[in-house]
């Protein structure tokens, strides 16, 4: 060995416990509570007026999203059979208890709202009822929306075996991927349903912004910054410049970010709805991309 | 409070006579209100001799499966030749004080007893593994029969029963020191007053109760080192593991629980460059 040998010749190893189940559960989760945002928010602030049709369609989305979330939370569980544990002996000082209660909440707001909306749609009620609990359901359904996509933050910092996670910049940072996301799928939508052309207008502003403003979190404030601890900069390092570079730099940055960037300005030029339909399948493909290192790298990083 | 003084011994595990000494009748340790107990390890480095027993009366004892272990030796070597040393050092669950497994776990499985012990419940673990992740000391893993967070729990059906966990007993350098940490009158009360400790990572707040006489920076420090992976334990679906034995190689739910890893060595190091850090722990595909 080379001159001042320093090595580890014998130790017990550790597995990796969180593989792609957790990265596409944050994708989906942000798809759920990013839709659901953007079009109350949009009907809430009068950003566009409101549509029912949309809003069933909307909400029906958001919801199957929730669902998937759902599904895949329970699917990485070793024990999925014990799942209902967490609803029947709760501890609440854990993010995942508090997460759990929070998509639910979410879940069962964003499920009465459709219900009226659609049984309204459909003439099976009057339009009455949805009318007075909309408002309600809007802004408590935006709450919840917003605490369905950052709670994964808090959860994340209770994971002190991985310093990487430990971003304070990460509950405003979900925050805007949801927005990413949520606006995404709303393009997707608009494509192949043909929403009102105001709720297509404003996602795509919305879009455009939160990519940006999510490029600017990712290279400045999460990979620009120093970090606080040595496998914090440890973990990074790997994202930026090591095993997960080629998913960093060409899926997150490349296909996330600059392609959806790019396909958005030449929609200019070449006014063809496939381009937006393109760059939100990328965005959303990216996002699943930097997901996946964020997650996978720092618990690559021994611990013993 | 009743004082309990233990000498160095080796004994059969269960006989609680061979703990007795002149000096100091045995004393049951449950004789002693939990809630007055405040248990912690002292691991003495200048004693210990790697030679694994404590390792294997653990698996013994808590039946542990092959493929994960609830405490270990962790080899490390520094110097050059001729001046070259071997560290020994035994790595476990740390009882922390302030338990962030704890505090994550989402359904109590993984709790914090009267006594300071932290300990965990398989019939309630619905195996999401959060506290693998809040663990900063790779103390947690998931058993690949039950599906279920497991971990050094103190030998707490030992201690309960007045008797010390069986790495203590075990120990033929009473290298490991097992008692109250809060009665002024245990041997790892005194030691704790006398000799200088440290713990592992104390800056994560954790405040860790095993505590190390004579602890080498270098083995307690995870990313100091550079890593022979063919000499891990473990098999080869870990993290930083290589062209390891494989013998012990576990994987529940056929893979779900797996991965392929790396080549060659690995060493952490914050300013290697992207070609080193490849070879470091290229050639993996870490997805399922
Ligand atoms: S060492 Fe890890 S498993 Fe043990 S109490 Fe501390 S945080 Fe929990
Ligand atoms: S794996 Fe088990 S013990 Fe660990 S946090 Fe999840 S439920 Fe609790």
């Amino acid at each position: 060995m080379a001159e001042g040998m320093v090595q580890t010749v014998y130790n017990a190893q550790h597995k990796v416990p969180w593989h792609w189940p957790v990265p596409a559960y944050l994708v989906t989760k942000a798809i759920g509570a990013g839709v659901f945002m953007v079009l109350a928010l949009g009907f809430g602030l009068h950003l566009f007026g409101f549509d029912r049709e949309t809003a069933v369609i909307g909400l029906l989305v958001s919801l199957a999203f929730v669902a998937i979330t759902t599904l895949l939370l329970v699917y990485d569980l070793e024990r999925p059979e014990r799942f209902f544990s967490i609803l029947l002996r709760p501890q609440w000082k854990s993010w995942l208890t508090r997460g759990a209660f929070i998509l639910i909440g979410f879940a069962v707001v964003a499920g009465v709202w459709w219900l009226l909306e659609t049984l309204a749609y459909f003439g099976v009620l009057g339009s009455g009822l949805a009318d007075a609990a909309r408002p309600i359901a809007l802004w408590t359904g935006v709450v919840l929306a917003g605490g369905a996509a950052i709670y994964t933050a808090f959860l994340f910092g209770q994971a002190e075996g991985r310093d990487l996670w430990q971003s304070s910049l990460l509950p405003f940072h979900l925050i805007v991927q949801a927005l990413v996301a949520g606006s995404g799928v709303l393009l997707l939508m608009d494509a192949f349903w043909g929403l009102p052309e105001s709720v297509g207008a404003v996602s795509l502003i919305v879009f455009i912004a939160a990519l940006l403003v999510d490029l600017f979190i990712t290279l400045v404030g999460e990979f620009g910054m120093p970090h606080a601890s040595e496998t914090a900069a440890a973990a990074a390092h790997e994202i930026s410049h090591g095993r997960y570079r080629g998913h960093f730099w060409f899926g997150s940055i490349l296909l996330g970010h600059i392609v959806p960037l790019a396909l958005v300005a030449l929609t200019v030029l070449l006014a063809s709805p496939l381009l937006l339909v393109a760059a939100a399948l990328a965005a959303i493909t990216g996002l699943y991309f930097y997901e996946y290192v964020f997650v996978m790298a720092p618990q690559e990083v021994p611990n013993s | 409070m009743s004082a309990h003084v233990h000498e160095p011994r080796s004994a059969c595990l269960n006989d609680k006579h061979a703990f007795e000494t002149k000096n100091a009748p045995y004393v049951p340790l449950a004789s002693i209100p939990r809630h007055f107990m405040n248990y912690g390890f002292i691991i003495d480095n200048r004693k210990c001799i790697g030679c694994h027993a404590c390792s294997t009366a653990c698996k013994s004892e808590n039946e542990v499966p092959l493929g994960v272990y609830r405490t270990w030796v962790k080899y490390v070597e520094t110097g050059v030749y001729p001046d070259a040393r071997r560290h020994f050092q035994v790595t476990r669950c740390n009882h922390c004080a302030n338990p962030p497994c704890v505090r994550i776990c989402p359904v109590t499985a993984m709790y914090q007893r009267a006594d300071g012990i932290v300990e965990f419940d398989p019939s309630l673990c619905i195996g999401c593994k959060a506290c693998l992740q809040a663990c900063p000391y790779d103390a947690i893993y998931i058993d690949p029969d039950s599906g279920t967070a497991a971990k050094c729990h103190y030998c707490s059906h030992r201690t309960e029963i007045g008797l010390e966990p069986a790495c203590v007993v075990v120990c033929p350098e009473h290298a490991i020191i097992a008692g109250d940490i809060d009665d002024p009158s245990t041997e790892i009360s005194r030691l704790l007053a006398t000799q200088d400790v440290t713990v592992r990572k104390p800056e994560q707040g954790t405040a860790p109760k095993l505590f190390y006489i004579d602890g080498n920076d270098v083995a307690l420090h995870p990313t100091a080192t550079e890593r022979a992976a063919e000499l891990y334990v473990g098999g080869c679906d870990t993290v930083a593991c290589g062209g390891g034995t494989g013998a012990e190689g576990n994987g529940r739910k056929g893979g779900k629980w797996e991965r392929s890893d790396a080549e060659g060595s690995q060493q952490w190091d914050g300013d290697q460059d992207a070609g080193s850090a490849g070879a470091a722990v290229g050639g993996a595909d870490s997805d399922r």
